[in-house]
């Protein structure tokens, strides 16, 4: 306590100089005193780096909800994200996605066992005519014809060769290396996966790409039906995760059966609509303004102008404070006057809604109004287009009903086409499985004196079982791809009950082990969180396991011995005994196989 | 925004607002970082940390600047960076980022080891030394926002929570896990 009056300064004159003659005197209280010092003041970093953390949140937060309200306010169809999110070119330009990695970046994607990885499989078509791919989990991906390009944008012809796998377990997650954490603004999460996968496309084992006009469409398998999960791509250029939009979540019943509402917004309506450019205004100098990023893909006819701002309209409801104000929600709406938008901005603490106008400044004005008077002429054009052609079809149907028609004839296309490729895709597999079982039966006739006789029959039920189950419970989760590369449905988790330990690792003998790679699993949970030194996190409470790579050998901490720890919330340094898996690992089964009976 | 308003912003304390015009310089410390070592995370958090150094050094006494601010943010950026890698052991002691190496950061012996003994406590013992150290905030204010009983309850749990944060420390120590 009296360390802590010195530093806080609570000390009469006669009480400090008392304690400074003690401390000049004392080297184990100096030691303590700086200790403390040190303490305090990595706290107040600490309450530092939180502030600035939460503005670059906030940052981050108002860039993204603008991107949500839009979807609401212009109906964008989250289908569709991939089509408007960003020029498509530019995910598969060559050399954007290095297969290399520069020499000194730690690979991106690092499997932790060489040699041992996921399974691929390679399916070979003619790019011209499409096909489609119906892989063993029961995924189905459609090729359309003519889906895929070169480098340069020309239509490849004739036989290509599609390379896949899925990943499907935890298990899976970690011999693949892909990272399974999602950062959003320094603020970590773990992503839960409901389907991932890996395609890639080649012309004579050289790279091709996708075509933007006719995208190849991914159907997987799984179990998940959660509405939670949305869909990321591994961008190994940048990283990191891009989020991708929605899929389409069916559910696949015995009979087959689509559920018409999850494909209303499959297809793009021909008619889309047309934004008025909105004509900038001039910053007037002393009223309020908030600079806020727009998106690309929301709010279309502002995403032209660089360094907008939105200035209150009306000052007298206009607070000064909230300009200091840390916001957890930001929401931008169109009004119904031209050229005003609504802003809402939220905190546990208070809401406050403001009439904010578009406005530039000084150069960025006269910019603004070049770009508007561009797109003023490209609107007008397009209105004086649509008035035309809209006069005459008003000849035959009323605008609106071909609208609806072409719309319900687009779902039921959908409809059609997914019902066709899961009736083609259940015959294939129960043809497979009808193979499979009389092979099996077959062997159970030659060995009916053998004493194994009752473990083949009790494997023929095995193998019988799944299809009935896949079949009458599946998921199917349907997006358009535009690139190759992993994709993956995800929702992102955050880890709240999550806890750091600085942990050692040791073996039976005591002899410490340096991994090269750690991953903590949490059961229930379809995801992974990998660590590379002994700062690692785990969840007190539930039931953790721990993996560790060296030198090709498989160690592990399972839930049993996580359970017998004891560790909690405080305890900080820990030391875990780990067990060796009793051989080398040589095969991705093995490793399976290994896991499975922890 | 201009530099000298970004100053202001950082000397109020308005942190979101200084932000707007700092935030610009992040593709850069993404490159750099990826580009020596460093993952995405790392990029995050060195940023982080390169605005704590500004605030401070934007709050001390001798503070002038004589170069523009982004350029000056991004070379603490180097040196937060730098001195990471310096404790991952990765480079050898000494090296700096050139132009700014005057920029020195908090790497007076055992700070790094305060910091790891202070983000090893437990969240609520966080929460307190954070209210009570940076936001200046009374025991009073402390007891009601993080519901202790009194004033007094919340004292003693200050005084447990530096307590175990320098058990933290000596346990670290002794350990040899920080330099």
């Amino acid at each position: 306590m009296l360390i802590s009056s010195y530093l806080q300064q609570e000390m009469s004159e006669s009480e400090r100089s008392a304690f400074e003659i003690q401390l000049a005197a004392d080297p184990a209280l100096q030691q303590e005193v700086k200790m403390q010092q040190q303490i305090i003041k990595a706290a107040q970093d600490a309450g530092l780096k939180r502030e600035f953390a939460k503005a670059i949140h906030h940052r981050v937060v108002l860039k993204r909800t603008i991107t949500l309200t839009t979807v609401v306010v212009i109906s964008v169809i989250s289908f569709l994200v991939l089509f408007n999110s960003e020029s498509i070119f530019s995910v598969f330009k060559p050399g954007k996605q290095p297969l290399v990695q520069k020499n000194n970046l730690k690979p991106f994607v690092d499997p932790p066992l060489a040699g041992i990885n996921v399974p691929v499989s390679e399916f070979v078509f003619d790019a011209t005519k499409g096909d489609t791919i119906l892989y063993s989990s029961g995924s189905i991906i459609y090729f359309p014809p003519s889906a895929l390009v070169d480098e340069r944008g020309a239509i490849i012809k004739g036989e290509v060769k599609i390379t896949y796998r899925e990943f499907a377990e935890p298990v899976d997650f970690f011999l693949s290396g892909i990272p399974m954490g999602y950062d959003s603004a320094g603020v970590k999460y773990n992503f839960e996966s409901s389907g991932m996968c890996e395609i890639n496309a080649y012309k004579d084992n050289k790279p091709v790409f996708v075509n933007p006009y006719a995208m190849p469409e991914i159907n997987l398998s799984g179990k998940n039906k959660s509405n939670l999960h949305n869909l990321y791509f591994l961008d190994t250029a940048d990283r990191s995760w891009k989020f991708k939009g929605n899929d389409i979540v069916t559910q696949v019943r015995k009979l087959v059966y689509i559920n018409s509402a999850a494909t209303t917004s499959r297809m793009p309506e021909k008619n889309e609509i047309l934004k008025k450019p909105v004509r900038p205004a001039i910053a007037s100098g002393d009223k309020p303004a908030f600079s806020i990023e727009i998106d690309p893909g929301s709010f279309e006819e502002l995403f032209a102008f660089d360094r907008l701002k939105f200035q209150v309209e009306d000052e007298s409801s206009y607070r000064p404070s909230d300009a200091d104000e840390h916001w957890d929600n930001v929401k931008l709406e169109h009004t119904d006057k031209e050229g005003i938008y609504k802003m809402t901005v939220t905190n546990s603490k208070r809401t406050a809604t403001y009439k904010v106008t578009p406005v530039l400044e000084g150069g960025d004005y006269q910019a603004a109004m070049k770009i508007f008077n561009q797109k003023k002429e490209a609107y007008d054009l397009a209105m004086k287009n649509r008035l035309v052609r809209e006069q005459t079809e008003s000849d035959s149907l009323t605008l609106k009903n071909k609208r609806s028609l072409a719309k319900m004839n687009a779902d039921k296309e959908w409809n059609d086409r997914i019902n066709n490729l899961i009736i083609a895709r259940n015959k294939k597999m129960r043809a497979l499985r009808k193979h499979q079982m009389n092979e099996l039966e077959k062997a159970a006739a030659a060995n009916q004196k053998n004493l194994d006789d009752q473990l083949i029959r009790m494997e023929i039920e095995r193998q019988k079982y799944p299809v009935d189950l896949r079949l009458s419970s599946e998921i199917l989760r349907s997006f358009s791809i535009n690139g190759f590369g992993v994709w993956n449905c995800d929702h992102p988790e955050y880890p709240n009950n999550e806890v750091p330990v600085f942990a050692t690792f040791i073996d039976n003998l005591k002899n410490k082990i340096s991994f090269r790679q750690i991953a903590v699993i949490y059961k229930g949970f379809n995801g992974i969180t990998s660590y590379e030194s002994g700062q690692i996190r785990v969840m007190p409470g539930s039931e953790n396991m721990i993996w560790g790579i060296k030198d090709q050998t498989f160690y592990y901490f399972s839930y049993q011995d996580f359970e017998n720890a004891k560790i909690h919330k405080y305890t900080g340094l820990f030391t875990f005994t780990m067990r060796k898996a009793a051989e080398k690992i040589s095969s991705y089964d093995e490793v399976k196989d290994l896991v499975s009976k922890f | 925004m201009t530099d000298t308003q970004i100053i202001e912003h950082l000397k109020h304390n308005k942190y979101s607002l200084a932000l707007i015009g700092l935030y610009e310089i992040m593709p850069g410390v993404k490159k750099y970082i990826l580009a020596n070592s460093g993952t995405m995370d790392d990029a995050q958090d060195i940023f982080q940390d390169a605005l704590v150094v500004l605030y401070k050094k934007v709050h001390s006494n001798n503070f002038q600047l004589t170069a523009p601010l982004k350029n000056y943010l991004l070379a603490i950026v180097k040196n937060c960076w730098l001195h990471e890698l310096r404790q991952r052991s990765k480079i050898p002691p000494g090296e700096s980022s050139g132009e700014f190496a005057m920029l020195e950061i908090d790497d007076e012996p055992g700070f790094h080891l305060a910091t790891s003994a202070f983000n090893l406590l437990g969240e609520k013992c966080k929460e307190l030394l954070i209210r009570f150290y940076f936001k200046k905030q009374s025991f009073k204010e402390i007891a009601v926002s993080l519901s202790f009983s009194d004033e007094k309850t919340a004292k003693n749990q200050k005084y447990r929570c530096i307590q175990k944060a320098k058990e933290n420390y000596l346990i670290l120590s002794n350990n040899g896990t920080h330099g």
